[in-house]
């Protein structure tokens, strides 16, 4: 009799501690994140540094936002637009993603948004910015729009500083070229053709002629006929851009084997981290457009990050990265704390209603590493802010593998060094 | 055959050579190169030269698994990337350890030797593919072998490509030079130490595998088994071994083109697909499987890419080779040295 006691008392114990831990898996939710990038591919290093900086930003909050766990799930989009979107679309039918962020290449951005409206999934801070998406979003109704806002700007907004900075080297004296012509270069993609367009239309009104615009696959690595060219024409000036690593790697050391005399503008040649590895001192007096890791807030986190994942971060695609990560979980808090609950509803509100209105940022003061400020305005929208209490990046110049700010003269760490 | 004969008879020789469609090509080839050389500059020649050096020796390796085997090797690209890392892996640590220690003489051959511990290792993937999966598709059936064999590469390709992913990772891998020494100047143009030695290096081998093919008994059997598999085994030539042999240098070209190259194509995943499409433009437009046509070929798809980036722009550098060749192949289909490859109706 005393063993039925003894069972009855163990089997309601027992039942009843199933029942409490039911109870608190049940409140504990698990929330699905697509985190969108070329994880493989031309631009897989980027794509990994973005990958590892996201998970770096949710390790750091244990995965938990409220009483929501927090799934990462990667969408490999390869820089291929029928890649993303097929691999986007399997995460949400298959694998119950709700919301996405990042993601590096703009034609893969462009042929999201149609996925995105058509599953009401909200995704945030896009890294593939060019005008291309701008216009894609403007033209969509208001309730179809669920890229909220992008994190990069379109590039026209961006490389003003290249210009300005060339001049200002022009008139002061410091450069005097034999004649102001450019050579433009880029990657074949909207992206590369807006930065291009951008760098030569900015140079255009100050004076120069543009030779050749010429633009390649992203992995295109042999440039001697396309150099060779420039400099037979007398180019003093190379300006472009390509996300190919392999690619920018090649067409800086190329142009300095065939003894090419003047400045070098290699837009994104720092967006991986170890890309002096590849480069070496050909980059030296090449000139850029990234931010920096300079400030011991940046650098602390950069050994954190070198520590967790064996390579340097770079500023663009890491630290971005990381600090888009937050901003979403700035964002995430905010919909559970208006709305209670976290689901692809609650963070359509919110970013429509505060994100996208510019309401709902996140600062320097907040954790931000890279930049003062992230956030849109009614103005800027879908773009970031830029300004240098904003989303800003300076012009630098490398020597030796290390950029030093140039330009604009409040910013700077180093003088133009001139060819 | 006296003199006067013999003189004749090469005169007729050249004649008839110069007269065929291939004697025309590589005629019009030299005019059009020089033509523009006059026109633009030397870098256009120089930089034809030197780049359709590169493009032959990678071709050639493809050209021969063709010829021999009648394999369309999608995972010749895959090879290129083996061999791409393999020398990163041999170089870097090497060349660390002698540049610290100053020794001239060995900062000029380690990069040999990474290069050539490439091949073997491109030769040695080679013969793992043969023995584990062509010989087996061989024993259980010859029908629809191209075709077969073709998706059978593409798999290939496939699991080396996600292999080097899972394994590896994306990582660039990568150097800046693997000689340390300054550019060279040819004509008013600059060319990198590199590619000047490497320009040699292609050269020797294509020398040396010439050589091979013509005088060795080896390179006989292979050629052999080319021409007539049936009468190359009636004649006693043993056809697993050859056919491995040929996979070897195949593959080990194509990784000696690789690593080769480790200072131009950073070893990554898909490395190996922009220099696999340029050695199939080379096949196609000489003829698929003629070894000898695709020394002739690089060059010539070379100055096409050369002659589209400075009359046309850089981004047509795929596009206008690509009409060249269409209409190229629209007059004569089995290309302009002619095909070494048994038709499909022919197994």
């Amino acid at each position: 009799m005393m063993w039925r006691k003894r069972l009855v008392v163990f089997l309601g114990s027992f039942l009843m501690v199933s029942m409490v831990m039911a109870g608190t898996v049940l409140a504990e939710q698990t929330f699905k994140l697509g985190v969108l990038g070329p994880f493989t591919g031309p631009a897989a290093k980027s794509g990994t540094e973005m990958k590892d900086a996201a998970t770096m930003a949710f390790e750091e909050v244990d995965y938990k936002i409220g009483n929501y766990k927090i799934e990462l799930v990667y969408i490999d989009d390869q820089s291929d637009p029928a890649k993303g979107t097929n691999a986007y679309s399997e995460a949400i039918e298959r694998k119950g993603v709700q919301a996405g962020i990042l993601n590096w290449n703009t034609a893969v951005t462009v042929a999201c948004m149609d996925l995105w409206s058509k599953y009401k999934v909200p995704h945030f801070f896009c890294m593939g910015a060019g005008e291309a998406v701008n216009n894609k979003w403007f033209s969509m109704p208001e309730e179809d729009r669920y890229l909220i806002i992008k994190g990069w700007p379109v590039p026209q907004k961006m490389v003003v500083g290249y210009a300005d900075c060339i001049s200002n080297a022009v008139e002061k004296g410091v450069w005097k070229p034999e004649k102001k012509l450019v050579a433009l270069w880029g990657e074949d993609t909207d992206w590369g053709r807006g930065i291009v367009a951008a760098i030569g239309a900015l140079l255009k009104e100050k004076g120069w002629e543009v030779f050749t615009e010429d633009y390649f696959p992203l992995t295109q690595t042999d440039f001697y006929a396309f150099l060779g060219k420039c400099k037979k024409a007398g180019a003093v000036l190379l300006a472009g851009n390509t996300t190919g690593t392999a690619s920018i790697s090649a067409i800086t050391k190329q142009a300095r084997e065939l003894r090419f005399k003047g400045f070098i503008i290699a837009d994104g040649l720092a967006y991986i981290g170890n890309w002096y590895k590849l480069t070496g001192p050909a980059s030296d007096g090449v000139l850029d457009m990234q931010p920096q890791i300079s400030t011991p807030e940046q650098k602390a986190w950069a050994e954190k990050f070198k520590k967790r994942f064996g390579y340097p971060p770079s500023p663009a695609a890491a630290g971005q990265s990381y600090d888009y990560g937050n901003f979403f979980i700035k964002v995430a808090k905010r919909a559970i704390e208006k709305y209670g609950e976290l689901n692809s509803k609650t963070l359509t509100k919110v970013g429509r209603e505060e994100v996208a209105t510019g309401d709902l940022r996140y600062s320097k003061q907040e954790g931000a590493i890279m930049h003062a400020r992230y956030g849109t305005d009614e103005t800027s929208r879908p773009d970031p802010t830029i300004g240098q209490n904003d989303f800003y990046f300076p012009v630098i110049q490398y020597k030796k593998g290390v950029g030093s700010v140039v330009f604009p003269e409040n910013m700077k760490q180093a003088d133009l060094m001139v060819p | 055959m006296s003199n006067d004969q013999l003189e004749k008879s090469l005169l007729a020789h050249m004649y008839g050579g110069l007269k065929s469609p291939g004697g025309i090509t590589i005629s019009l080839t030299i005019v059009g190169a020089l033509l523009a050389t006059v026109d633009k500059g030397s870098y256009i020649i120089v930089t034809a030269i030197v780049t359709g050096g590169m493009w032959a020796l990678m071709a050639m390796g493809l050209a021969l698994v063709f010829g021999v085997m009648n394999i369309p090797n999608f995972a010749h690209g895959d090879f290129f990337m083996i061999g791409a890392l393999v020398a990163y892996f041999v170089f870097t640590p090497l060349s660390n350890y002698v540049s610290q220690h100053s020794s001239p003489l060995w900062v000029a051959l380690v990069p040999f030797l990474a290069i050539f511990m490439a091949a073997g290792a491109g030769a040695v993937a080679g013969i793992l593919s043969e023995l584990f999966v062509f010989r087996p598709l061989r024993k259980r059936s010859k029908e629809q072998w191209v075709m077969n064999s073709f998706v059978l590469t593409v798999g290939l390709s496939t699991v080396l490509i996600n292999g080097h992913q899972v394994f590896l990772g994306t990582d660039f891998r990568g150097i800046v030079s693997y000689w340390p020494y300054p550019s060279i100047p040819f004509f008013g143009f600059y060319i990198s130490f590199d590619r000047f030695l490497i320009f040699l290096l292609a050269l020797a081998i294509m020398l040396g595998f010439w050589g091979f093919m013509k005088f060795s008994s080896k390179g006989r059997a292979i050629r052999a088994v080319s021409q007539d598999e049936t009468g190359a085994l009636l004649v006693g030539v043993h056809l697993n071994t050859i056919q491995t042999l040929t996979l070897a240098l195949g593959s080990g070209l194509a990784a000696l083109a690789g690593a080769s190259l480790l200072f131009m194509f950073p070893a990554y995943p898909t490395v190996g697909l922009g220099p696999l499409y340029n050695s199939f433009f080379v096949i196609v437009v000489v003829g698929l499987g003629n070894v000898g046509g695709a020394v002739a070929g690089g060059f010539i798809v070379a100055l096409l890419q050369v002659l589209t980036t400075v009359y046309v722009g850089e981004g047509w550098g795929y596009v206008v080779p690509s009409v060249v060749i269409v209409a190229i192949l629209l007059f004569k289909p089995s290309g302009i040295f002619g095909s070494e490859v048994r038709g499909v109706l022919d197994q």
